[in-house]
Order: structure tokens, then sequence, then C-alpha cells
């Protein structure tokens, strides 16, 4: 209807940035962040009714973010790999290399721990949001963030800063 | 943590342009739900069509075992045929919240349907059962309408078969929602009106003191008698639209949208600006009859 469509597109609008930030935290790149938010968009377009009157639409938009993500990782094709060296990325964007550090650090966590790691420290979500966004108990997010800050903390020691 | 917060958004920081095209999203979904409906009315039609088919061969045709039923031949069959003279009991149904005689359509309370009104605010829920809600402020908004927008003609986007508007009970389950199509002069566009409990922290849509941009409304008021009015007006032209939102200290709260957009296909010709005024709206937001605590 013309009035949701409305509602929609302001809401839309005023979010976007914020998705695709989170999005590209998730994956690391900025093309599949895109992907990845306009799948979120589309469902939240076919459920605009239902979650335009929720009480946290942001929440929900957030986890249907998370899940298309998700599902896009237990894609066969999309699976990761182990390797030695990160491959690099056909980035179209001059990153710095702190900025390169985090994002290869990020990569290399399992994608429900980097999640964990997005949501508390890029969107400020409490615990409880963010086990209420992940759909897992707020012990196993307390204890997927001391893994991944462990783990980032490791490879932070060990792995130095790219030079220019 | 804060280092790890930092190189977060240091990380995500100068995103490039996105490739997102929201119109074309739109656009693609509502063909994908045209398509549904047309499988949908196409699968139904097969179903009606196959229960014809179905009924003319039980009852016209010679089914063994069931004497009697192939003495008619075609006559009997095609008066099983026949639609059911009742006809269309769900279309009347919709109407009869709003009725010249109100109290005869004032039914017992439905026990499936509680009062809307479950959000976590602090305030009691609203006692009024559904039907009498519906019946009541459906009777305010076809008082308000034209008073606000004289010469204007409405006609009930939920219910096009009903004579009058009236908030639909179960489009959501916990809001009243009245879709309006409103014609005049300058051509149609659209009004909706959303009236629900406040949920917790609504206040925060019209503007947090400290961050006045993080409110959903872009202007806001607070009126004497406490209600909050936040308002806010999008692309002037054709697709443009007027929001207002109203809360009450009682709790309740109104979303009231104007519009008028250009749909693909659309024949009539479409006002240049949203029917009702940020003004407008307003006046039928703050209407004392459209509260859910009579």
């Amino acid at each position: 209807m013309a009035a949701d469509e409305a509602g929609y597109r302001d809401y839309v609008i005023h979010r976007m940035d914020g998705l695709r930030r989170t999005a590209y935290l998730l994956c690391g790149d900025w093309h599949m962040a895109d992907d990845l938010v306009a799948t979120a968009l589309v469902k939240l377009l076919r459920h605009w009714r239902r979650i335009s009157v929720m009480e946290q639409p942001d929440a929900y938009v957030r986890r249907m973010l998370l899940r298309a993500w998700l599902d896009e990782k237990r894609r066969p094709w999309r699976r990761e790999h182990a390797t030695a060296v990160v491959p690099d990325r056909g980035a179209t964007v001059v990153d710095s290399s702190e900025k390169l550090t985090i994002l290869a650090h990020l990569a290399e966590l399992p994608p429900r721990r980097r999640a964990v790691l997005v949501l508390r420290y890029f969107c400020d979500l409490s615990v409880a949001e963010t086990a209420e966004a992940l759909g897992c108990s707020e012990g196993t997010v307390k204890s997927q963030t001391a893994r991944a800050l462990d783990a980032l903390r490791a490879r932070l020691v060990s792995v130095p800063t790219m030079e220019e | 943590m804060d280092h790890v917060s930092e190189s977060l958004r240091l990380a995500a920081a100068e995103p490039p342009p996105t490739g997102i095209d929201l119109d074309g999203l739109i656009e693609g979904e509502h063909r994908a739900r045209r398509h549904r409906q047309w499988f949908a009315a196409g699968g139904a039609a097969a179903l009606v069509m196959v229960a014809v088919v179905g009924t003319v061969a039980v009852v016209g045709g010679r089914v063994p075992g069931t004497a009697g039923y192939g003495v008619g031949g075609a006559g009997p069959a095609a008066t099983s045929a026949k639609p059911d003279p009742g006809g269309q009991p769900e279309a009347l149904g919709q109407c009869t919240a709003v009725l010249p005689t109100p109290t005869s359509a004032t039914g017992p309370a439905d026990p499936g349907k509680p009062p809307v009104g479950n959000a976590p605010t602090g305030k009691p829920a609203p006692t009024e059962p559904r039907k009498e809600a519906i019946l009541r402020l459906s009777i305010v908004l076809n008082r308000v309408l034209p008073a606000t927008l004289p010469g204007a003609n409405f006609a009930d986007e939920v219910h096009p078969n009903c004579a009058q508007i009236q908030f639909a009970p179960d489009i959501y389950p916990a809001l009243y929602y009245a879709g309006i199509a409103v014609k005049d002069t300058a051509g149609i566009g659209s009004i909706t009106v959303m009236i629900s409990q406040a949920r917790e922290g609504a206040e925060n849509d019209f503007g947090r003191g400290q961050d006045p941009g993080s409110g959903l409304y872009e202007s806001h008021e607070v009126r004497p008698d406490g209600t909050r009015v936040g308002w806010l007006s999008g692309t002037p032209g054709v697709g443009g639209h007027n929001q207002v939102g109203v809360l009450r200290p009682d709790g309740t709260y109104l979303t009231l949208f104007s519009q008028n957009p250009k749909h693909p296909g659309d024949t009539n010709p479409i006002r240049p600006t949203p029917p009702a005024t940020v003004e407008q709206l307003i006046a039928i937001g703050t209407d004392p009859g459209l509260t859910l605590y009579p």
C-alpha cells in the first residue's frame, strides 16, 4: 500500500548507511555488503506492514541482515578455505594499513564470532541484544566475545601491522 | 575494548557509493507481488473449475453406487453449479463496523480478539473490546475527514465494498489501521491512519533532548496538555508525502500519512501534492475522539 511504501522508503533511507557498514564489516567486501543489504531490504519490504509497528524494527532488520550473511556463508561455493596468506581483494577504496589489518583479522574469525564482534563493538549492542540478534544465549555471546577478542589480540600481537 | 570499536569504525569508514537501487528494489517487489497474486488467483480459479467440473461429473454423471444421482441428467448439475445465493458473506461482514445504526452493529466482544495494545508501556492496556473500538473510532474518522478536507471524496482502500471508512481489525494485530483513497478536483491521493498503544520509549520518536536529529520526525511540539505532535514532509510533487505522529498523554499513539504516489499503471490523475497537508493531518490526529482510552 502507498502509505506503507512511503514509510518503508523513509525508514530505509535513514538506515541504509548503517546497514551497509555493518554488512561490510561482516563480509569484508562492499559489493557483497550491498547484496546482503538488498536481500534484507527486500525481505523487509515484504513484511513491512508487520515490522513497521514493531517495538524494535531495527533489531529485526539487523537480524535479517545477519541471517542473509550467515545463509550466504553456508552455501558451498561461499565456504571459506583456510589459506596461509590472506588473498588480495579487489578493493576499490584505498585502505589504510590499520583498516586492512582489522579486516584481515576479522576475516579469519568464524562467521558467528565475527558477527558477535561487529554487533557488540560496532553496533554497540548489549550482550542481551546481541544474543537476541544471533538467536543464542547470553552466555554464548559472552564466550564468543571473549574468544573473538582473544583471537584478535593474539593476531594483533603476532602479526605486525602491514607496512605502508 | 575501545580500540576494537575504533578500528571497526575506521574499517567501515568512507563507504563507496551504494549500488542498491531502492526504486528498482521496490518496483521489483511490486512486480513479484503481482505475480504471486496472479498465481494465487489462477490457482483459486483452477480450484473453482475443478470443483464445478467435479460437481457436474458427480451430479450429472453416472457415478457407480450412487443410485438416483444419474436420473436428472444435466438439469440438476446446472442447478448445483450455481453460485451460493448468499453471496459474498465476507465482503458484507467487513462493512458491519460502520452502519447507519451503530448500536445494531455493536455485537458482543469477539472473544478471540483482545483489545489492541500489549506493548510494555507502563500504562494500563485499553480494555475496550476491539469490535466496539473499531466502531467508535470509525465513526469519529468519518466525521473528522470531511470536516478537515471539505469537498473531497473518500473511499476505503482496505474495504472497497464498504460505503464508509472503517478501521481494519485484522491487518495488524497491534493497531487499528485505516487506508483512505482521497479524490478531489486536484486528483487522487491517499491518507493512512494508524492507532496503537504507545510502546515504551515512543517519546523518542519526537527527538531526544540532546540529539534532536535522532527522532523520527523533523519537527515536533509538546502541547499544553502533554500531547506530543511530530511531523515531516517528503519530497514535494508527485510521490511526496507528509507524515504526522501524535503521542497522547493517555498512551495512544497515532501515525498519519498523506501521499500522492504514482504507481506503474496508474491511469487516474495524480494530485500534484499529497491530499492532506501536515496541518490537516495534525487536525485529524489530534481529534480527541481518536483515542484508545475513551
